[in-house]
């Protein structure tokens, strides 16, 4: 063990690895996203910070002074007041207790209020219920508020939607009606989620965090695209974060494109370019987590992602990095010796403009 | 975990600058480095001190754009 280090597997597990082990598992990782996303693996320099950062001995690790970014949300108050078997802790709490304890005691740098099942279509019945409890956060509030929620094209789908699931059509190889449902479904998520954006800018909302775009596949990509297009041009100082939901984008469609391009197949550094387009502000690129692989693979194929999103954009990048993606192990309350060393990674290494 | 990030790698917030800094990258789509040499130009401090609460409590006061403690009763009370 006196030449062993204690890091994780990509499901959290405390594991023990020599010096030699985890280069190679740097090593792999990083050609792995090169390989996929035909993009750089990481330098050698680059390879051997990060096995520093991943062998520090202390438990915790941070950024050097000077280096620390802005850290946008996923759930925002939901985190404290949820408890529904996501990661939420059940404190009874108002959403406005949340936003103010994130604003003054946890020092976030913005905050994010978002409705307790956190898809844009179920706030459509209780618009008027978000639009005060907006009204009175920003009234309370001095960072940058975003109104938190996922496109989630699946509850446009049977049984929960009007449209014929597009799963179930495709076992029965109706691969048009498929694509039709898709397509209706798309339309109809980019028309409520700028539906309710809209209502929020009423109270003076300041801005959006798309949150896990893609999940159901290019569709949703596609109606996230058209919905922050449609808000920007009605709304030109609002905050709009596009975050993603996984690091490509699956063809469900296969043919949905957004301004000439095709969102099938697209991975982070390609995907940015359209969040742009459209009239993202800051874009939050994904990479998955293998649960079978270690921190060190998983962290230099995240960081080699990354930084290839990084290098192609013109927006901010705030990579996303909650359980199971950007190199965090897939677990709900995530080791915070894997959490931080892949914070300090993904700024030192990876260069983001944000976490 | 959102905290470990925070103490990892965030500006903190209102602690110090990381709400200004966030502002300019959400407003102006500037990049860190950019963002915040702006924040650090506008309020006369370097880079280095966005992220220090002992620098940032004080200027925060003296503009009036907020602080996460009371402020202090002046001395005429």
């Amino acid at each position: 063990m006196a030449n062993e280090y204690i890091l994780r597997m990509g499901d959290g597990e405390r594991i023990s690895m020599t010096r030699e082990q985890i280069i190679a598992d740097l090593r792999e990782g990083s050609a792995d996203a090169a390989d996929l996303g035909d993009i750089p693996e990481l330098s050698g320099d680059e390879l051997d910070k990060l096995a520093d950062i991943i062998m520090d001995s202390n438990r915790i690790v941070s950024v050097e002074p000077g280096m620390q970014v802005p850290v946008t949300h996923d759930i925002g108050t939901l985190r404290i007041d949820g408890d529904q078997g996501n990661s939420g802790v059940g404190i009874p709490a108002s959403r406005l207790t949340g936003c103010m304890m994130h604003e003054r005691g946890f020092g976030a740098d913005t905050m994010e209020l978002g409705h307790i099942d956190y898809s844009f279509k179920p706030v459509k019945p209780v618009i008027a219920q978000e639009q005060q409890a907006m009204e009175v956060c920003q009234e309370n509030m001095t960072i940058p508020l975003l109104y938190g929620a996922m496109p989630n094209l699946g509850l446009y789908y049977t049984p929960d939607g009007p449209f014929e699931n597009p799963g179930d059509l495709l076992k029965a190889f109706k691969i048009n009606e498929a694509r039709e449902s898709i397509e209706h479904a798309g339309d109809h998520a980019t028309r409520d989620m700028t539906w309710i954006m809209q209502h929020l800018q009423k109270v003076g909302c300041d801005g959006v965090n798309f949150d896990t775009i893609g999940a159901a596949g290019d569709g949703d990509f596609y109606a996230s695209l058209y919905s922050i297009k449609a808000l920007r041009e009605e709304f030109p100082d609002i905050y709009i974060e596009a975050g993603m939901a996984g690091e490509c984008t699956l063809g469900m469609h296969g043919e949905l494109e957004f301004e000439g391009n095709v969102l099938a197949g697209l991975w982070p550094h390609e995907q940015v370019p359209l969040a742009e387009e459209a009239g993202a502000n800051v874009f939050g690129p994904v990479c998955n987590t293998n649960t079978s692989k270690s921190s060190a693979w998983n962290l230099a194929r995240s960081v080699t992602f990354t930084k290839a999103t990084v290098s192609a954009s013109n927006i901010p990048c705030h990579v996303n990095m909650g359980m199971g993606v950007g190199g965090i192990p897939m677990f709900e309350t995530p080791p915070i010796d894997a959490v931080t060393r892949a914070s300090k990674a993904m700024v030192e290494v990876a260069g983001v403009d944000g976490v | 975990m959102p905290i470990s990030h925070i103490m990892a790698s965030g500006l903190t917030g209102m602690r110090a600058a990381g709400d200004l800094v966030a502002r300019m990258e959400f407003s102006e789509n500037m990049r860190i480095n950019e963002a915040k040499d702006y924040v650090a130009r506008k309020l006369g401090v370097e880079a280095i001190d966005l992220g220090d609460e002992y620098v940032m409590r004080e200027i925060r006061e003296e503009l009036d754009i907020g602080v996460l403690t009371s402020v202090r009763i002046q001395d005429e009370y």
